[in-house]
Parts: structure tokens; sequence; C-alpha cells
């Protein structure tokens, strides 16, 4: 793959996602191959739908403007409305991918620019240091900087495939490019053991100088350097995918340029897909004496994948969603084979073309019901033959628009509440130290065996805290656990990051805000008392904690026994208990229990972790719906696990 | 035989044999007493604003003696060294003299270095090196001394190039240095010398090109006398400007030449053995020797710096060898004065250097390597005292010395092995303690875990024990033989086998097979179930997806795929992961290594 991939990136142009676009054309050959082979039905070269433009470069374009019919009596310009929502739709999927990915790697490239920013300063300062001025022969100090090592930025990408980051040593370059700093960028081929280490070297004062050298001495560069005015910005030299490089070339271009620093201000960035430590395999140990190496870890391709989760499948709009099991597939492949994000992309891509292409009220996605449409006698006879509609009777077609309109507004606010729960679910388990990207399939299992629905006897029960789903270990009881046992801070935290991502629901907005500012409130009060009582008597405020925490216990028990096992704690309890809480009270059992002033802190937060627990548990009952059970779910939701399971995984095949 | 130089009075006898230009021999011939043989009078100077690879040509020299009569061509009858060996300038001559160079320094003109300073600032600068720097500066004699070639060699870090370069930079004598690491080819390494002799620049005029094309070295030994000619040239112009040369004809700036002694253009070929790899190397390292022969030019100073001993070059290849000078490693006593000499007022230092350095030095003499390593060692040394625990006294020293102890086997571990600073990883790991990275440090996904555990297997166990492993049917229990001395004895001979030929290498077919033992075996829960009803492959098939994965683990040098067997006609495999590597990986995924692994 990596091969193939190496090729790839021979041009500075190309782009990682932009290679997508390959993917669509693939699908679009493939279905037209399929079409034609399976159901025999001609489909001519010159069809309007389908033209097919020749490049100068000889290389086949197909631009598309519709989509071919799904069915015989679909009229053409469903076609065309299918094609656009795609469009629209994949555009804005790409746009927040896009977004995710500069919003990780910034990070990493500032710290690499203030990195190489540094070193300068340093050797400025020691440059400062051994000036003429201290020494005795001016024109021996070279000496002094010679004995230096080159230094070398390791940027390990943490995943052996480096499939995710073929665009990123490009994006670092432009980075460093405009901070006036002259960069430039080697590949793996460069480092070929048949061409030596003239070829890299060829490539570096190609880049740098900007001209074709006859031979490829270092000292050509020397003298660019000395002819360029802006002499300060230092020299980067970037070499992607080190651990694909022959090392017998690398170290001999690594010692090269270290024998140069004394002259030019040289600094090595690699790449390595494993870690810094790789480097001891790949070059000899007279090599790496004249290094002195920096570590840079790029996010992990789980955060990318995170990312991309909180980015683009939990985003509210569009409208179109990938089903529970098409995204366990991917997850899944992504798991068990890939490990890489682009993979996942171009899996993304592909269902969201599958879907587009073979569901024909698909562009219901993006199109807007309000403005006139042609073909409506189409349409609607669509929407009423869906089996997720047709539970509904409808008389006429003013019933059928009205019933579509109301499924797509339902469609959309479910899809905003499923959205703010998951988040508010990965919020909580970011901020108790749980993997989010296993969180995430774990709901979505969950959500596949229709565990979350409101049924008293489903398995998510608080009270099972090492609950087994499908002989695993399951994370989301864990979760619920450690958030009752969780600290102020942790809670008040967790509580802060749900008041932010609840917009679409308010009601969970309210609670949350309650819990706050009861947390706030009771946190002050106790401290004050802290502050004036001696910790020996406890305030009424204790006892009244104490009281109420044992009423919830009394009631916990309770619940047990009349549910059967499964204990019931829902928030109304809760909030009857709190109720009480402020009423009459037990002051001796209390004041034995819980006399000390940080023990009622603790009681406290722990009710309060208790009722945020509680109000999650409610809201994932009530907001986890698959979207395969919502009308309208057919034209919104890509669910076909099998074609996506055709779609070979990994960059080479695609 | 016996070597002749071609001079402008006609060929001048040497006067050694082979024989007898040998090391200490040719340091007798040169200085009988081991003084360098140059004059007092003999007028360096320097030039701040060169840059390093220019020819040193630019100033003037004073001679006092101006008469090119008396100067002679030939070491053998030159003056009597006037340089003190052991006694150095009184401290007013001493104090005259930097004050001369310091005005030098300031106002921009060279200043004169007598041949005593030369000598007392390079053993200043290059502690331990006194006898080496005699002998150079015994060889290098006047500008206008003839010189064999010379062969310096000796260890990395021992100071061959920068003694060399200094002395020639101090005595500002006219020299081309060429590295042949980084002249990587013939061509880069004629033209780097011609550039430098003839003073080109490269610029974006001349598209950063050479002054002249020169590929073969047939044109470079044309070449080479006409950028000699002109460099000794402008020297010889040089010197005449400086003195009172009576060749200065009233009215013209022309300098005869001819009659006027040739100042020696140095040549200096760093790296040499790296030669020894090109293509026709050792033939080129010939010719360079006898550069002088071949241009016909007796001014040619030629010095060759190698790493490699002279035998490499020229044992049994009835080259003429030149005289070659060791710089030997540093003991452990120059170690420490060299140490001692960046930290002028460390009396704790001192102390500190001591006790540590021994072991320090048996693992490494480099100063560079060592000053890092102590000095990272130091700070933990001199900690207790910056706290005000421990006093700087003699009690105090004994009691860092008992703190300091366990810390020296872990620095002497990072001594041998090499740094990496972290710049940004405590974030990563602090936001994510999870996941595999918290451990392997990168990603894996579960066919490449278990993969490379299948390869690890086939790569410590003999194939033969396959079948026993992984075939519940097929395995043949052998009988137990009870354990004699000799069995034991071959078995500890087969351990020491084992451990010098490393990991075996297996076919691909073998990897595949164990890959699909062990995959089945641990993907046995339900979601694998669902998940084989999914898509079919995990565990059993063995998918395209297996196999690009087997490739990136190619790529990622975790496997290594050696070349094909012209024979079997299948490519075999090794695994490159180490053992700890290989434990972290089977822990993520609850694998039972163990059990797999065959054990001696």
């Amino acid at each position: 793959m990596l091969d193939d991939r190496g090729m790839d990136v021979s041009s500075d142009e190309e782009h990682t996602l932009s290679n997508n676009g390959d993917a669509s054309q693939a699908c679009f050959i493939l279905h037209k191959f399929t079409k034609k082979s399976s159901s025999a039905v001609e489909v001519s070269p010159r069809e309007p739908a389908l033209s097919v433009k020749r490049k100068r470069g000889g290389k086949q374009d197909i631009s598309l403007s519709s989509l071919s019919p799904c069915s015989a009596d679909e009229p053409e310009d469903c076609g065309v409305w299918r094609m656009e929502a795609f469009k629209c739709t994949w555009a804005d999927i790409e746009a927040n991918i896009k977004e995710v990915f500069e919003v990780l790697n910034t990070r990493i490239f500032k710290e690499v620019q203030k990195f190489i920013h540094d070193i300068l300063f340093y050797d400025a300062q020691l440059e400062l240091y051994l000036s003429p001025k201290n020494n005795s022969y001016p024109h021996v100090h070279g000496n002094e900087r010679s004995s230096r090592r080159l230094h070398v930025a390791l940027l390990c990408l943490r995943n052996i495939d480096s499939s995710d980051h073929t665009m990123t040593f490009f994006k670092l370059k432009t980075h460093l490019k405009k901070a006036n700093y002259h960069v430039a960028n080697l590949l793996p081929h460069n480092f070929l053991s048949k061409n030596g280490v003239g070829a890299p070297l060829r490539s570096m004062l190609k880049q740098i100088v900007g001209i074709n050298p006859e031979t490829t001495d270092m000292d050509i560069l020397a003298s660019w350097y000395r002819a360029e005015s802006d002499a300060k910005s230092p020299i980067v030299i970037i070499i992607e995918d080190a651990e694909l490089c022959n090392s017998k070339v690398l170290a001999e271009f690594v010692i090269i340029l270290s024998e140069w620093i004394a002259e030019l201000p040289l600094i090595l960035v690699m790449g390595m897909a494993t870690s810094g430590e790789a480097i001891r395999k790949l070059l000899p140990g007279s090599t790496t004496r004249h290094l002195h190496m920096h570590n840079f870890m790029f996010p992990s391709p789980d955060e990318y994948l995170e990312g991309i989760i909180k980015g683009v499948i939990l985003r509210p709009f569009p409208l179109f969603t990938v089903g529970h099991d098409v995204l366990r597939f991917l997850l899944s492949q992504y798991d068990k084979y890939d490990s890489t994000v682009t993979s996942f992309i171009r899996a993304l891509k592909m269902a969201c073309m599958e879907h587009f292409m073979s569901q024909p009220l698909s562009f219901l996605c993006t199109i807007s019901l309000d403005s006139p449409l042609e073909n409506v006698d189409y349409l609607w006879r669509s929407v009423s033959v869906l089996p997720s509609m047709q539970s509904k009777q409808y008389q006429s077609d003013r019933d059928v628009d009205k019933g579509t309109v109301m499924a797509l507004s339902q469609y959309k606010e479910q899809k905003e509440k499923w959205s703010s729960t998951v988040n508010c679910i990965l919020a909580a388990g970011n901020l108790v130290c749980m993997d989010p990207v296993k969180v995430f399939a774990e709901i979505l299992e969950r959500q596949a065996g229709g565990i979350f629905l409101n049924d008293a006897n489903s398995s998510l029960n608080s009270d099972i805290l090492c609950n087994e789903l499908n002989g695993k270990t399951c994370l989301i009881p864990a979760l619920l656990k450690r958030l009752r046992d969780s600290s102020e801070f942790t809670v008040n935290k967790i509580l802060m990051k749900w008041i932010e991502l609840t917009e679409y629901i308010p009601e969970w907005k309210t609670e949350a805000q309650q819990i706050l500012n009861n947390l706030a409130s009771e946190s002050s009060l106790i401290n004050t008392t802290e502050f004036i009582s001696d910790g020996c008597t406890g305030s009424t405020r204790t006892r009244q904690l104490a009281t109420g925490i044992n009423s919830i216990e009394d009631e916990r028990q309770e619940s047990i026994v009349s549910n059967g096992g499964s204990s019931e704690m829902n928030v109304s309890n809760l909030k009857d208990g709190q109720m009480r809480i402020h009423g009459d009270a037990e002051p001796l059992n209390a004041t034995r229990l819980y006399g000390t002033p940080s023990m009622q802190k603790k009681i406290g937060v722990r009710m309060h972790g208790r009722l945020s627990a509680s109000l999650l548990e409610q809201m994932m009952r009530k907001y986890l719906i698959p979207f395969e059970k919502l009308p309208l779910n057919e034209a919104l939701c890509f669910q076909n696990v099998s074609s996506i399971k055709e779609v070979p995984s990994g960059a080479a095949e695609w | 035989m016996r070597h002749t130089f071609e001079c402008e009075g006609g060929k001048r006898q040497m006067g050694a044999t082979d024989a007898e230009i040998d090391s200490p021999k040719a340091s007798k011939l040169v200085s009988e007493d081991g003084m360098p043989t140059m004059t007092g009078e003999c007028a360096n100077q320097g030039n701040g604003t060169r840059t390093p690879r220019a020819v040193n040509g630019q100033s003037s020299s004073k001679r006092d003696n101006g008469s090119p009569g008396r100067e002679t061509h030939h070491r053998r009858t030159r003056s009597r060294p006037t340089l003190p060996a052991s006694t150095g300038p009184s401290p007013d001559q001493q104090s005259s003299h930097e004050e001369e160079r310091e005005r030098s320094v300031q106002e921009g003109v060279p200043g004169d270095i007598s041949p005593d300073m030369l000598y007392k600032h390079l053993i200043d600068r290059f502690p331990a090196r006194n006898s080496e720097i005699k002998q150079l500066l015994g060889f290098f004699g006047e500008q206008t001394d003839l010189m064999l070639p010379l062969f310096i060699y000796g260890g990395a870090s021992t100071g061959k190039t920068s003694i060399i370069l200094n002395a020639l930079r101090m005595m500002n004598r006219p020299f081309a240095y060429a590295s042949c690491r980084s002249s990587h080819t013939p061509r880069i390494l004629f033209e780097s010398i011609l550039n430098q002799l003839t003073k080109h620049t490269r610029s974006s005029s001349n598209n950063f090109g050479s002054s002249k094309k020169c590929d073969k070295l047939s044109d470079f030994l044309g070449l080479l006398c006409d950028a000699c000619h002109a460099a000794a040239l402008e020297k010889a112009g040089a010197i005449s400007k400086g003195s009172t040369c009576p060749l200065k004809k009233s009215g013209t700036e022309k300098v005869d030449v001819d009659k006027f002694p040739k100042p020696v253009i140095y040549l200096i070929f760093d790296n040499v053995d790296l030669l020894l790899d090109w293509s026709g190397g050792l033939r080129l390292i010939s010719a360079l020797m006898r550069l002088s022969e071949f241009t016909g030019m007796e001014n040619l100073g030629l010095i060759f710096i190698s790493s490699l001993g002279p035998d490499a070059f020229f044992s049994g290849t009835g080259m003429l060898e030149p005289i070659p000078i060791y710089m030997r490693d540093y003991t452990d006593d120059d170690l420490y004065q060299i140490l001692l000499k960046k930290k002028p007022k460390g009396e704790l230092y001192s102390s500190f250097l001591s006790a540590v350095l021994k072991p320090f030095s048996r693992v490494t003499r480099r100063v560079t390597e060592l000053s890092e390593a102590l000095e990272r060692l130091f700070q933990k040394y001199i900690e207790p005292v910056r706290r005000g625990i421990v006093k700087p006294d003699e009690q105090g020293k004994r009691k860092l010395f008992s703190l300091i102890q366990p810390h020296i086997t872990s620095a002497l571990h990072q001594t041998s092995s090499f740094l990496i600073s972290a710049h940004s990883p405590q974030v990563n790991v602090q936001k994510r303690p999870y996941g595999d990275y918290a451990d392997l440090g990168f990603q894996l996904s579960l066919c490449s875990k278990y993969l490379l555990i299948s390869a690890f297997i086939c790569s410590r166990n003999p194939a033969t024990l396959d079948a026993t492993l992984f075939d519940s049917t097929g395995g043949r229990s052998k009988k137990r033989r009870r354990s004699s001395q000799t069995a034991v004895d071959k078995k500890e001979m087969d351990m020491q086998e084992k451990l010098l030929k490393g990991p075996g290498t297996f076919p691909l077919e073998r990897l595949l097979a164990i890959f699909s033992c062990i995959s089945a075996d641990f993907s046995d829960d339900e979601e694998e179930a669902e998940l084989a009803l999914m898509d079919h492959c995990i565990g059993v098939k063995v998918s395209s997806d297996v196999l690009m994965q087997i490739s990136t683990l190619i790529n990622a040098n975790l496997l290594y795929k050696g070349s094909s067997d012209p024979f079997e006609g299948a490519p075999r495999y090794r695994c490159n992961a180490s053992e700890e590597l290989i434990q972290m990986v089977s822990r993520s995924i609850n694998f039972p290594l163990s059990r797999y692994l065959y054990r001696l």
C-alpha cells in the first residue's frame, strides 16, 4: 500500500482528501458495469447523464450532472436532485473532515515551528558567545560550531500505516514557508540505493535554490545562502516516512548535512511511522552520534477518528445519516484491519455515494419541500409506499405532503437529540479517561441491540456495574459508575460541558443547570460551615444531606425488591430524595456517620454525581433511538451493510 | 630509490630512501630533537573575513630575511627552529604579542603570529596533542618548504582535521580543503578543489556552477596546474608586496614568479577512507598521492586525513606511502584535563570527574559525547549542594559520591545510546492514557498484532514444532529421553547458536498458517462470530486485507522481507520486532504468548 502511496505523493500538489474523488468515480464505473452485466439494460455511452470528457493528458474524467435512475418510472429530475444532494452532502462532510485534520495538525506544526525558532535563537546566542571578541584568533572559531550536532525533529505519526499523513508534510512545508523558512520536502523514493546520495541532494537543491544544478555539491547551497538577503532564516529539510528510505543513503545524507552545520543553519525533520526509537534500527551509531534528536508526537489515529466522529457523524446536519450497522462495520474494519482514518473516510464516501445512487428519495436529505417541485406525484407515491410511512393512513397527496414534512422535521429533531446525547456521553467519558471511539462503538452496539429502549427489564442497569455485552466488559455502566463516584471538580466540569452540548435538548440543559447550581451552592455552604465549625459536631446541613443519602439508599433497596433485582433509579426518585433532604431529618445518625466537613463535602458531591449519572441514563433511554425506527429512514439513512462490505479497505485498492 | 623533486634549479635529491621515510625517521630528518623547524621570521596572518574554504593567500607577510636566495626550498637545509619546546614566551613577550594581536584584530589588519605563539595557541586549543602538533609544524616548515604527502589518521574526534585547518589558517598558508564525504563524486571533489584555488564564487549569475567543468582525472591534472599557478602567483605577489622583494621592478607590479620561490599550495583530502567504497577509489587515491609527480609541480603539499590506517590503503599496492601521523586516542588523564578546561573554576567538577570519568571513558573517549553525558550527571551531582543539603567540603564530596553512584549506570547506558528530547508527548499521553499508544507508542490494528505475534513465533520456533503447537491431532508426542550430561551440553550449545543466529526466517505460507490458527483460537467470542457472519474472513480466511497488513509491517521495518530464493521462488521473511514489543502487543490483546514459544 505504501509503495503505491510513495508513488502517489511524488507530486506536491496531490491531496489526501482530494484523492477520495477517485473513489466516487470508481463507484460510478462499478455501478454502470453491474447494471450492464446484471440487468442487461443497455446504458449508452452517449447517455446525457454520463458524459465522459477527455483531458489533454489522455486521462479520463467522469463528470456527472445526474445519477442514473433507480427505477424505470423515476423522472430524470430526481436523478439531478440526487446528484445535487450528494454533492452538497459530501462537500459538507469533506469540509468538516478537513477542518478536523487542520485543527489537530496545526497544533503540531506550531510546536515544530517554535522548536526551530528556539534552536535558531540558541545558535545565535552561541555564536554571540563565541564571537571573535572573545576568541584569540577570530578566523579559527568555526570549529566550535562544527562540533555541534545536527538538530533533528522526529515527527512520530503513531501508526505503522502512514496513509493518513500523505498531505501532512506538504502542509507542514507550507506552514513553515509562511514563517519565511527555506524548506525542502524529500520523499522515500529520493533515497533509493541505486541513485545514491545525489538524488536527495539534487531534489533539495532544486527546491531550495530553485535551479537544476549540474552537480550535487552542498557548496551550491552554501553559496546561495550567503547570497540570500534573508540570511537569518533556517533551512529545514523534511524527510517523509524515513523508515521507507534506504538506510545507507539516508545515513550518508545525514552525515553530509551534519558536515555543513557550521556554515548553514540546517534543521532536519523526519517523519517516523512508529516511534522515535525506530531510528536506532534505521541509522548506524556512527550517524546518530551526529544528531541531536527531538521527539514530536502527532495525534494517534484514534484521535483523528474521534475528531471525525464528533465533527461529522455526530453533526446534526446534513440529514444524511449512516446507519448503525454500517458504522459498526466501518469501525470494526478500522479496529481489526486498517487503523487508518483515510480508509474510514473513503468508506464513508462510498456509503454516501451508494445511498444517493440506490435510494430514489435520497434527495430529501437536502431538498426543501417548501418550494414548489415538479414531479410531485412520483414523490408522494414513492413516500407513501415506504415501509416506515405505511403505518400512517394517508387519504390524499396533501396528507402525504404534510406527513413527509412532519417526518422530516421529526427525523431532524431526533438526529439533533441523538447527536447531543452521544456528545454528552463522549464528553463524560473523556473526562473520566475513557476511549471515546470505544464508547461510541458500544453505544452503536447497544443501540443496535435495542438496549437503550425504554424497557424496565433492559440490561442497562446502574447496579450491575460489570455488565457484559457479548462477552465483553461494557464501558457505559462503568462510565455511569465513575460518574457517580466522581470528584466535585469532575462533576462540575461534566455538567458545564453538558450545558454547552445540549442546545437541542432544553430539558436536559435545565436539569444539568439545576444540578450545577445546587452543587455550587452546597459547595459554598459546606465550605462556609467548614470554616465556621471545627468539624466535630456537624451542621444541620450535613445531617440533611446524610438523611437524603439514606433515604435514597432505602429507596434504591425498595426499588431492587420491586423490580426483581434490577434497580430503576430515575431522576424523579432522586428529585424526591433531594426534596426530602431539605425536610425533616434524623440528626443523630447523620452526625455520627458524616461528622467531618470533608466527609460532608464528599456526600454532597457523591449525591450530585448520582444525580448526573441518573440524568445521563434517562437521556440515553429517551434519545438513543435507532434511526432505523424513524419514519422516512429509508430515504435519509444508509443501512445497506452488504453493499459497503464489497468496498475493499485500504488506500491502494481504491 | 631516491626521490627527486623538480625545482627551478633542476632536480634536487631528497636524500632519503623509502625505508627512511617512515614516521619517526622522517620527523628526525626534519628536526633531530623533535622541534618544529619553523623559523621565527615566518610571518603568518589571519584574515577574519575569509570564508573557511577560500584559499588563504590574501594577506601580506613580512619577511625580515627578504632574500630568496637565502630561502631554501628543501626542508633538510632549513635553519634550526627557534621555537622553544617546553618553555613558552616570557610574560612580557606574551603580553606584547597579545596587545599586538588585539590591535590587529581591532584594526582589521592581520598581525604577525610568531611560531611560539602559534605553537602555544595550538596546544592550548588542542591539549594532549603536543607531540603531534610539533611534528606537523615541523613538516609544514616555512611557506616555500616542500613537503612530502602526509597521511594523518586516527579515531573520530581526535582533532585530525581541526588541528590541520587551524594550523594552516593561522599560518596563513594557501590551501584547499575537500571532504570526500561532502564531495561524494570525483567531479565534485575535483571542482571543489579547483574552485577554492581559483577563488571562484558561485552565484546566481553563473547559475551556481563551478569555475570549470572537470569530470575526469586527466582534466583535473591539467586544470590543477593552472589553478595552482594562479594561486602561487597571487601568494608570491602577496609576499613580494609585503616585503622588500628585489625582484619587484620599479613602476610595475609584475612579479617574476619563476625566479621567486614558489609558496607551497596545500591540498587537504579529508575522509579519504570513503574513497575505498567508490568504484575505482583505490586508483583515485593512488593518483592523488602522486599529484605532484603527475602535474610536475613540486610545491604541492598533499595532506590526507583518514580514520583508517595506512595499511588499508597501501598494503601490497606498491604505492608510494605518504608520511603517516597517528592521532592517538585520548587517555584518561588527557580527557580529565580537557574536560576540566571547560570548567576552569570547578573544584567540585574536578572531584566529580575523578569519581566518574573512568567508567565513562570505557564507553566512549569522544570529548563531545563525554561532556554531554557528564554534564547531565553533574547536574544531579551538584543538586544536593544547590539545595543546601550537602556542603562542598571533603566530607560533603564523599556524600555526594554516594548519592550519585546509583545514577552512574543509567547515565552510562545513555552515553552508549542516544537521547531523544521529548517535546509534545506529555500533553498527548496525559490526555489519552488509554489505547495501545500508552504502551507501544503507536497504533496497530488487531490483524497486525496477530500477524506480528505469528511472525515472532515463526522466527523463534523451529518449523518442526508447529504441528505440536497448533495442530491438536497432527503433533506426534515424542518419547522423553532422560537428560544426560551430553544432552545438557548439546542444549547449551544449541542455545548459544540460536542466540548468535538471531531470529530465523520463514516462508509466507507458514506465517499465514500460524496466523490463521491463533486468530481463530482467540476470536471465538460472539462479536467475532457476528463479524465472521458479516465478512466471512476473520480468523479463518486470509483476505487481501491481511496481505496488505503484511506489506505495511514490512514498510514499518517490523517484518523483514528477504530476496526470493531462485530455487524456491518465494521470498522468506523475518520478524524484526524485539521481544519486549511483542510482549506488549500480546498483553494488549490478552494473548498467552509464552504458551506458544519454544524455550530451549
